[in-house]
């Protein structure tokens, strides 16, 4: 073999050794294949009957010179398409025993502004006892914030007058501090982080994040298990507001700190009182374990706000208009029900957001 | 944090290719799509990563090879004629995905005249880097770098490689000995 050849043998072998091709790499371009494959089948029959049509269309106009068919004669022609799912108006519990969806209550007037009311909001999180919501609007210049019981009860305020507004953010495992995002919604930077004792009712900026950026400035923060650290989102800069944003995870100490990089390329931490964790790479949700991280779902589009419930057995997620809830032990996903994002109030019911940003 | 798994040992779910037992496609179809992703995705996947440089191209060209063989039913039912099949189809993606880069850049000139704007130097090993080369190799021409894919990446003889590609032995020879020839001189460029 030539020197030539050597070398090329060797850059090939780096090249290809580099290529680390995992269980769930095979099982995900399996499950592509197959989505691929009937997708191409629906598209073909769809051909195949519009083809149909317009032949026996053609064969109608020319035999029988009848220019308009019947409507009620179309007997082996396509069906209309079916409605698309009628989006309730208000958020609603869903109990995931029954299926049931309970519309959330209207609050008292004291956190009521405007249309912004617990019922209307865009995002939610419940405490782990589920004895209090928050709730945010999203995303406008004056947002809302507030927290209320469960039946709508004792509401109140939680943002400051004045376009300063705030977005969990969520809960500790053990319901003692609360993490939001404080932001001016005059403009798109990030804001800070702020953790909120629930006894006190005192709250500490955790964070003295760069100000100068601008961009996709959401944060999603949340509590690590043991309630010591908090992780969040943040994109990259970049010179492209227009550009897709380069979305890493953080972490930084709940009594504040440096932020340390805690994860390349990843967006939408979600954590439970267990030591698992769930984040979005792309259009996958991705769960990290003691064992190493796999992928859970390769959706079509986006996924977002992945919720795990509070026991960490499952994972409630948007992708597409849709409320999914995946079961992490068999890793069987199913819709249930409509809307923009879904909170867990316990294990089994989750509260289903149908607002718009 | 991932484990690395041997191809010819994963673990597929069984219950996953019963799920597939659709009256349209058929158990067996399902199930050697199966044996066949086992046995060779970590592999063309690989061929693939060395054809394009880019492991997200690579993925979307082999699963495009597995969506061909899926349709041509027939081929799945010899397993050699199946892996020639699926090696023939990565390296047919390669090139239209090479094609299609080009000519999504043509209504961007400015993007179009930078890439132009390298020159032999450009692609040249200017670093003694492990793995440059390889980056060499995708400038070559096409034969070329199929051909040196094939006798390199896929490690087969001559004569597996004229079968592979469609061409005489004489072809593979030639194109071999100019490849290596170009990537001989690009390198002497740099010294």
């Amino acid at each position: 073999m030539s020197s030539i050849e050597e070398r090329l043998a060797r850059d090939i072998a780096a090249v290809t050794g580099g290529v680390v091709v995992t269980e769930s790499d095979v099982w995900d371009a399996r499950e592509e294949v197959d989505e691929r494959i009937d997708s191409r089948r629906r598209r073909g029959r769809r051909n195949k009957v519009l083809t149909s049509v317009a032949v026996a269309a053609a064969v109608v106009a020319v035999v029988g010179g009848v220019a308009v068919l019947d409507r009620d004669d179309t007997g082996g022609g396509p069906q209309p398409a079916e409605p698309p799912p009628t989006k309730p108006s208000a958020a609603y519990f869903l109990d995931l025993r029954t299926g049931t969806e309970t519309p959330l209550p209207s609050t008292s007037s004291s956190d009521a502004v405007g249309q912004y009311a617990f019922d209307k909001a865009y995002y939610y999180a419940a405490a782990p006892d589920g004895s209090r919501v928050f709730w945010n609007t999203c995303c406008e210049t004056l947002d809302f914030a507030g927290e209320t019981n469960p039946d709508g009860s004792q509401g109140e305020r939680l943002d400051p007058a004045g376009p300063v507004n705030i977005y969990g953010g969520g809960w500790s495992s053990d319901g003692t501090k609360f993490v939001y995002q404080r932001r001016d919604g005059r403009g798109e930077k990030f804001g800070n982080l702020f953790v909120k004792d629930t006894a006190s009712g005192e709250s500490t900026r955790i964070t003295d994040l760069d100000q100068s950026v601008e961009g996709y400035w959401f944060l999603a923060p949340t509590f690590s298990a043991d309630g010591q650290t908090v992780i969040f989102q943040m994109a990259r800069p970049q010179s492209d507001p227009e550009a897709p944003a380069t979305v890493d995870l953080w972490s930084v100490p709940a009594s504040g700190g440096e932020p340390t990089l805690f994860l390349e390329n990843a967006s939408e931490p979600a954590t439970s009182q267990t030591q698992d964790y769930a984040f979005v790479a792309g259009t996958r949700l991705r769960l990290a374990t003691a064992n190493g991280v796999r992928t859970l779902v390769k959706a079509s589009t986006d996924i977002s706000f992945p919720k795990m419930s509070p026991d960490g057995s499952k994972i409630a997620y948007k992708v597409d208009g849709s409320i999914r809830v995946l079961e992490i032990s068999t890793g069987e996903s199913d819709v249930v029900g409509t809307g923009s994002m879904a909170a867990w109030l316990d294990d089994s019911t989750l509260i289903v957001s149908t607002g718009t940003p | 944090m991932t484990d690395s798994v041997s191809e010819a040992m994963l673990p597929m779910d069984e219950a996953r290719a019963t799920s597939r037992r659709d009256a349209a496609v058929g158990p067996t179809r399902a199930e050697l799509l199966d044996t066949l992703f086992r046995l060779h995705y970590a592999g063309l996947l690989r061929l693939a990563v060395v054809m394009l440089g880019s492991r997200e191209a690579a993925e979307d060209a082999v699963q495009e090879a597995f969506v061909a063989l899926h349709r041509n039913w027939r081929s799945l039912r010899d397993p050699v004629a199946a892996e020639a099949y699926l090696r023939s189809a990565v390296l047919n993606r390669s090139r239209s995905w090479v094609r299609r880069q080009v000519t999504q850049r043509t209504p961007r000139p400015l993007m179009l005249a930078r890439e132009h704007q390298e020159s032999a130097e450009d692609t040249t090993v200017g670093r003694d880097e492990v793995g440059s080369l390889v980056d060499v190799m995708r400038t070559l021409a096409r034969r070329q770098r199929e051909v040196l894919a094939c006798r390199y990446v896929l490690e087969l003889s001559v004569a597996e490689t004229a079968q592979l590609l469609e061409i005489s032995e004489g072809s593979v020879k030639a194109h071999t000995h100019r490849g290596l020839q170009v990537l001989q001189q690009r390198i002497e460029v740099t010294r």
